[in-house]
């Protein structure tokens, strides 16, 4: 037994779990690896090259702190996370320079000056953009379009406007073939729009939350609290159910609730304030996306919040195990159900008031159509009345036909003038005649064939499109007449 | 069932040993049986230097208050009252006999009658303390006058490596719900419940046949701490026992597997507690074991028997979590303890502590509901009043903190500092 002379003594306990600040630090790194592969697939290379420089800074400034303060260097790797993820929170076409004062910001200014790892009290990638966005506002929020052409190396691309600073003008007509509502909700999911280099693709981003979570880096109430107060926020805010999926899906929402928002050194440590933090940095970010004067409220809701966290910790304290009020009676765990409450009222709310305001609809109301009838034949015979602007005699010309559509063909049998037009202009009735609705639809050029190639705005080209309206309309009120019988 | 919060899933690390049956350690040629195996005043020396004495003969007279009975485990020569080295570091008396292999033995009187009384006064004179490692005198334990409903027999063993109560289920179960009953008629509770951790199908399988009136089997999720009292009771009643009340407060009286199993042997056999089974394990044990070892066997003794590999790292008396950390193999083994564990350079890496990230893990963690993070951050600031509002004083030093923090901090061991200095300071 000589032998085992050199063994060690300390207190129990004399096991340790296998995670370490480093493993922690490099999980965190490879969640967000899919974010950067999209933003460099969506942006060119030019984006990484942003996203190194950020890293590079951060981790050669916090090494120079360290020199400075003669302390030893440090190989955590949470400068790098914090570069990686400031550098993910930049427009993909920002100058070099804008990762490396931001850098430099994030790990001097808001981590070193307060001590180093786990002693800032805001998250360094957020406060960083902030920042960056009141000095520098035009470059940060000047974007472009994501392009998949392969181009990589493309400095500049087509300028273009996110959904929270630029409405509808942020999508394309339709997407992967999707048209309407569900095509800027699919554009959006796949981040094919305008944005911060890793923030747009909502995949990207869920993929690090569920590596996270089943890694256990990261507590999942955060990111769904946070996105749950968000949409209900959103309804409350937009009273429209269709805005909840634009605005979760848009901005650094997602990837700010998984990768920002969770961030150890500035969130609270008890489960149910981090729920509460949650719901706070989702009311924040809405009011400030609402009615705030900046599109994006994410990094200033979780700079807001971050400054609670301290209050968070001190004051609202976990019930201890079999703990007793003053009186001797158990203490009731006051925070646990009022969060566990909210979380369920805001589920709820959201069950019932999504359905209800997702299936308003606007009462349909035929413009042009005054009346129809069906004939023996079954054919629907509509009397419709419209008018035409003629902008070279500044006058709007009385349009009256009569259309007769077959439903079993889907055709137009025929079309017939009820009056003369007041100013001579014909519409060219071979357009529809014959024709079935998608046929009228598709048509894009509807210039007379008997005049002169024009502008395309020309009095019958005018007159054409007007009738073009009417015809489509008398479709609609047809598709909903037999929808209606069957 | 209800579920505690917190708590931390360690490897079980039970493999070693769980299918060794329960072996003997040969007698050793002298005993260093402490005075002092369980919690309160020493026992009084009850022997003269130069006394022969028999084995289970009474050596030490438990002293006023609470204590408890100290016998001979072996038939031998005294050779003196001496001053030896304990677990915790400190000197204490310890009655050192020569052992001369005749092993006479003497018994207790048979149990005249059944009654709560009798046996409460048979517990108390073979000198059983509770045997899970906190070493209580069960008689004192047992004593509720009537205020407890439920007697629940700890078989959890939550802790890693451990085996000495799933192998006693498996080879002495009847022995055990033996005493369980016993204990039951001493505290006069109405039923009786046994919890056990899933990890242990065997033991359950062997112990739900014997199941019957007033006694129930209860299988519990295995997690650590599910063999801590407070989360026990928790888990098989749902009550929870009041900050600073006992369990009986609770209406629960909790004994541990192996207690019972001494109830029954100085109830039925009449002999008194002077030996335990202990499981020998660890990454760095040659041949792992579960023994019968006599108090006062040194532990040189042990070491020499089941053999150590020479990367052993660290040498831990109790479970991984809980246990002592042996300074010395001339420590002496007493009642209480359940395991010696040679762990391997691997098994119990010294880490190197670095700063706080502030991950909260440790709050998630701790089953009692304290932020060991804060506790630490007041006691090295010296904000003892602070370190008590974040529930310092609470700790059931069940180590989860430390287990999970990925920073490797000391944070089980400062709270324990500072649930020490709020008391010693009144604060």
């Amino acid at each position: 037994m000589a032998q085992i002379s050199a063994y060690k003594v300390s207190a129990s306990p004399h096991k340790t779990g296998k995670d370490t600040t480093r493993r922690l630090m490099l999980d965190v790194l490879i969640a967000l690896a899919p974010c950067l592969a999209a933003g460099v697939v969506f942006y060119g290379l030019w984006a990484l090259l942003l996203v190194v420089i950020c890293m590079a800074t951060c981790f050669a400034s916090e090494q120079l702190c360290n020199l400075i303060r003669r302390k030893p260097f440090t190989f955590d790797f949470s400068a790098l996370v914090t570069g990686l993820i400031l550098g993910l929170n930049l427009p993909p076409r920002a100058p070099w320079y804008i990762p490396v004062i931001g850098g430099v910001f994030a790990i001097v200014i808001v981590k070193m000056l307060f001590g180093g790892l786990g002693k800032n009290f805001a998250n360094p990638a957020a406060t960083a953009r902030v920042f960056l966005l009141l000095a520098y506002s035009g470059v940060m929020t000047s974007w472009i379009g994501a392009d998949i052409s392969g181009n990589f190396l493309a400095v500049d691309g087509t300028t273009s406007a996110t959904y929270l600073g630029g409405g509808a003008a942020a999508f394309a007509d339709s997407f992967l073939g999707v048209r309407g509502y569900w095509g800027q909700v699919l554009q959006l999911l796949f981040g094919y729009t305008g944005g911060s280099i890793g923030e747009t693709c909502v995949p990207a981003s869920a993929a690090g939350f569920v590596y996270l979570t089943v890694r256990r880096v990261i507590d999942w109430r955060i990111p769904l609290s946070f996105l749950l107060t968000a949409a209900v926020m959103a309804l409350i805010c937009y009273g429209d159910a269709g805005e909840i999926l634009l605005q979760l899906l848009s901005g650094g929402l997602l990837f700010g609730a998984v990768f920002m928002a969770t961030d150890y050194a500035t969130s609270p440590k008890w489960r149910y304030n981090r729920i509460l933090y949650g719901i706070g940095l989702g009311i924040v970010t809405m009011l400030i996306r609402a009615f705030g004067t900046y599109p994006e409220g994410v990094s200033l809701a979780i700079l807001i919040m971050n400054l609670l966290v301290p209050l968070m910790d001190k004051y609202i304290l976990p019930v201890r195990f079999g703990e007793l009020t003053k009186r001797g009676k158990p203490r009731p765990e006051i925070m646990k159900w009022t969060m566990r409450a909210l979380c369920l009222a805001m589920a709820l709310s959201l069950a019932v008031a999504v359905p209800v305001l997702a299936t308003r609809e606007e009462p349909f109301e035929p413009v042009y159509v005054q009346s129809y009838t069906q004939d023996e034949s079954g054919s629907y015979v509509f009397e419709v009345t419209g008018g035409a602007y003629l902008a070279e005699y500044d006058y709007t010309q009385e349009l009256a036909y009569t259309v007769t559509i077959d439903p079993e063909t889907g055709r137009v049998s025929t079309i017939v003038p009820v009056q003369q037009s007041t100013m001579g202009y014909e519409a060219y009735l071979e357009f529809f005649v014959g024709k079935t609705e998608a046929e009228i639809a598709g048509l894009t050029d509807l210039t007379d064939p008997e005049e002169a190639p024009t502008d395309g705005t020309s009095s019958a080209t005018v007159t054409n499109t007007a009738l073009r309206a009417m015809v489509l309309e008398c479709f609609e009120v047809m598709e909903r007449a037999e929808a209606g019988n069957g | 069932m209800a579920r505690f919060g917190g708590g931390v899933h360690p490897a079980g690390c039970k493999q070693y040993s769980k299918d060794e049956a329960i072996g003997r350690l040969p007698d050793p040629k002298e005993v260093w049986v402490p005075l002092s195996q369980h919690i309160g005043a020493p026992a009084i020396p009850a022997v003269q230097a130069g006394e022969r004495v028999l084995r289970g003969r009474l050596i030490g007279r438990a002293a006023e208050g609470l204590s408890a009975n100290v016998f001979s485990p072996v038939a031998g020569t005294v050779k003196g009252i001496v001053t030896h080295i304990t677990f915790a570091g400190k000197k204490a008396e310890h009655v050192l006999i020569e052992n001369d292999f005749t092993d006479e033995s003497v018994t207790l009187p048979p149990l005249a009658e059944r009654t709560p009384g009798a046996v409460l006064a048979r517990i108390a004179a073979a000198g059983i303390v509770g045997m899970g490692g906190a070493g209580f005198p069960t008689a004192a334990k047992l004593n509720v006058q009537g205020k407890a409903d439920t007697l629940l027999v700890n078989a959890a063993e939550c802790e890693p490596y451990i085996t000495c109560d799933d192998r006693l289920l498996r080879e002495h179960a009847e022995e055990i719900l033996s005493g369980a009953r016993l204990a039951q008629l001493a505290c006069g509770a109405a039923r009786v419940l046994i919890g056990v951790e899933k990890n242990k199908p065997e033991a359950m399988e062997r112990l739900r046949p014997l199941c019957t009136d007033g006694v129930s089997l209860v299988p519990l999720r295995t997690r650590y701490p599910q063999g801590a009292e407070k989360q026990l009771i928790y888990s098989c009643t749902g009550r929870k026992v009041p900050e600073g009340k006992l369990p009986a407060d609770a209406g629960v009286v909790v004994i541990n597997a192996h207690t019972a199993y001494a109830i029954h042997a100085a109830c039925e056999r009449g002999e008194p507690c002077y030996e335990r089974v202990m499981t020998v394990s660890g990454g760095a044990a040659e041949r792992p074991a579960n023994l019968w070892v006599k108090n006062g066997t040194l532990l040189r003794e042990v070491a020499d028997f089941c053999g150590a590999h020479e990367e052993c790292g660290r040498i831990v008396a109790g479970g991984p979590m809980m246990g002592e950390a042996v300074f010395s193999l001339k420590i002496c083994a007493t009642k209480t303890t359940s395991a010696l564990l040679f762990l391997s350079e691997n098994e119990a890496e010294a880490n190197k502590s670095s700063v706080c990230i502030g991950c909260g893990k440790c709050v998630q963690a701790c089953p009692m509901g304290l932020s060991p993070t804060f506790i630490e951050e007041a006691l090295l600031a010296k904000k003892y009043e602070e370190a008590k509002r974040y529930g310092a004083s609470a700790c059931i030093g069940c180590g989860c903190c430390s287990y999970v923090c990925p920073a490797k901090r000391y944070l089980a061991q400062s709270v324990k500092l500072a649930k020490k200095i709020i008391r010693e300071r009144g604060i």
